[in-house]
């Protein structure tokens, strides 16, 4: 039997918990209960997940954090599970998602029908359209009816129910989340934290190289002794409640709902006070031939499988990117013993991210090659190799230029996204700022997005984990003065805090960014929204 | 979803992100537009010669959530 997981590495000790049995399709599989079902899965070598909607495409999980949702199957009958962030439980039954089109799925590939065609198919003449429907069904939807059928109890479904109130929901325990709890968990009477994963510490969890900052206190450290340090500073405050394995699904301006949906399905609802938004980044993706493939992943979804679960992603991979998360984690993948076949970046200057990190993963022989670009990844359910191509000065591919990379798999490490999409529903202000990532709010000086938001992190800006964690205490901050929690000690800290910030943006690296946030930030909220 | 499905659809017209959407199906999937919603825009945006100014709006739920989470059928209205 296939087992991807790592015993030996050289930072980190896995803690896999019980051996389980789970079963795919009906196929026993070793897993442990700290696993996720993906993780396992993975580890047992499975790498077709799911089918995309319309062509009916081999499908792996690209991120492994639940936001691509390529990894959702029916998990003890329940359809559309996100695997990637559900635990292994004993005698699990995961099922792949399969339709009848799926077979045919070649020839629908082969289709190249513009949305155009698509809809007006079989409209006409009238008296073919039902039937045809009826067999264009079988093409659609994804995964079955559940077959747990709800209870009265409403165990099944999960209770609707509780709701709760609270001074402050910060959704997101990430660095800026996990520093807000703790500043406002110090002087105020009720604080909740929400996180869509089983633990807080968001992606400093995965993090296992040494930061090098100035800030004083995360110098020298590794990321997850960083998250665990904050971790183990807000279970000593009991003003703040954290809820894991629940995600916010929806907010509610009219009501001044949060709506979140906790274990089991279970819904909560939340009015706050006041909201921090704190939700971090999605991965960007690379438009190129067959970039779908299972087998090509974010970089940071590499991360998760290597570092949280200790599963390698494959025995050789290449990375697209020159910034600091493709370096590091080649990084990463050096460190656990798997080839890099090289990095490769668009990009004219030499290296996006730190010199420091580049250096590292060129002692040990990776070769960093820039002006190159991905064109196609070869293989026909999973990745056997890509091609790439040099890029001449527009930025073109230049003919001639193309060759084979040997590799069963590939990183995209091109960047981050700001995760815009619970920030939009508190109806801010969005602006497109190139250097900021991507369509981020409009804050004002205290950071609030709209009289009731505040925004931390990464979902404000894409930048270092050490700038998030102090924005999140600046943040904090803030937020207690406006819960009237604000005292002389307040006003200190908070001049201490806009200073640091102010010595962390002091790099070359980001002058662009600071240029970039004067742009977008308001004396006062109110006279942006209407 | 490919580039040429999208190219074709703004091709067509359909060159406002709202109206592609729908017409094309594009960032209703999986991923509800974490993942291809930057790329629909750059697209959009080369494909036009224009910046990127606009975004298309979100609506709740934003996670896949089961519908009967959502409604009262748990202990208050069995």
């Amino acid at each position: 039997m296939e087992d991807w997981r790592i015993y030996e590495h050289p930072i980190l000790k896995f803690d896999r918990g019980r051996e389980v049995t789970i079963y795919l399709d009906g196929k026993p599989l070793k897993a442990h209960e700290n696993e996720t079902v993906a993780a396992a899965l993975y580890a047992n070598g499975l790498r077709v997940f799911s089918r995309s909607i319309k062509y009916h495409r081999p499908r792996g999980f690209f991120c492994a954090i639940g936001r691509c949702s390529a990894c959702m199957m029916e998990v003890d009958g329940v359809p559309n599970v996100r695997t990637c962030l559900t635990k292994v439980g004993g005698g699990m039954r995961v099922r792949r998602q399969k339709t009848f089109a799926d077979r045919l799925a070649p020839l629908l590939n082969k289709m190249s029908l513009s949305p155009l065609d698509y809809i007006r198919m079989f409209t006409r003449p009238g008296i073919i359209y039902k039937p045809a429907m009826k067999i264009m069904r079988q093409f659609t939807g994804q995964g079955s009816f559940p077959k747990k059928v709800p209870r009265e109890d409403g165990e099944a479904v999960g209770e609707r129910g509780e709701e709760i109130s609270t001074e402050l929901l910060i959704v997101g325990g990430g660095p800026a989340g996990l520093s807000a709890a703790i500043e406002v968990g110090q002087r105020c009477k009720d604080v909740v934290i929400v996180d869509d994963k089983d633990r807080l510490g968001g992606q400093l969890i995965r993090q296992t190289h040494m930061f090098f900052s100035d800030v004083k206190y995360a110098a020298g450290k590794r990321g997850f002794r960083l998250g665990e340090e904050m971790v183990e500073r807000i279970s000593e405050l009991k003003s703040v409640r954290a809820l894991t394995n629940t995600s916010a699904v929806g907010y509610y301006p009219k009501e001044n709902t949060m709506l979140l949906m906790g274990p089991d399905s279970t819904t909560l609802e939340v009015k706050a006070k006041k909201y921090l938004i704190s939700t971090g980044a999605y991965e960007r993706a690379l438009v190129f031939e067959n970039n779908d493939l299972p087998g090509v992943y974010g970089a940071g979804g590499v991360q998760t499988l290597l570092n949280v679960y200790g599963v390698k992603p494959g025995n050789r991979g290449m990375m697209l990117g020159t910034g600091n998360v493709a370096l590091i984690v080649a990084y990463h993948l050096l460190q656990a013993g798997i080839e890099v076949a090289g990095v490769f970046a668009p990009s004219f200057r030499r290296v996006r991210g730190y010199m420091v990190h580049a250096a590292k993963i060129r002692r040990q022989g990776v070769p960093i090659i820039t002006r190159h670009t991905i064109v196609k990844a070869l293989g026909k359910d999973r990745v056997e190799g890509a091609i790439v191509t040099k890029l001449a000065e527009n930025y073109e591919p230049i003919p001639g230029t193309e060759r084979k990379v040997d590799c069963d798999f590939i990183c995209v490490g091109v960047g981050l996204n700001p995760a815009y999409d619970l920030v939009q529903l508190f109806n801010p202000k969005m602006v497109y700022v190139r250097q900021l990532g991507g369509f981020v709010p409009v804050r004002d000086r205290q950071f609030r997005i709209t009289e009731r938001a505040y925004i931390a992190g990464d979902c404000g800006s894409i930048e270092e984990a050490t700038t998030a964690v102090l924005e999140g205490g600046l943040v904090g901050l803030y937020v207690t003065q406006s819960l009237g929690y604000g005292d002389e000690a307040v006003t200190a800290k908070i001049e201490e805090y806009e200073h640091a910030l102010e010595e962390d943006r002091g790099s070359p690296f980001s002058t662009g960014i600071k240029a970039a946030l004067k742009e977008i930030t308001v004396e006062n909220i109110g006279e942006v929204l209407n | 979803m490919t580039e040429e499905d999208l190219e074709a659809a703004i091709d067509a017209g359909y060159d406002d992100i709202e109206i592609l959407k729908r017409i094309s199906g594009v960032t209703t999937g999986h991923c509800q537009g974490k993942m291809c919603l930057t790329l629909t825009l750059n697209i959009l945006a080369k494909k036009k010669g224009m910046r990127i100014t606009e975004t298309t709006k979100i609506r709740p739920p934003i996670d896949p959530i089961p519908l009967g989470s959502l409604t009262r059928a748990g202990k208050e209205n069995p």
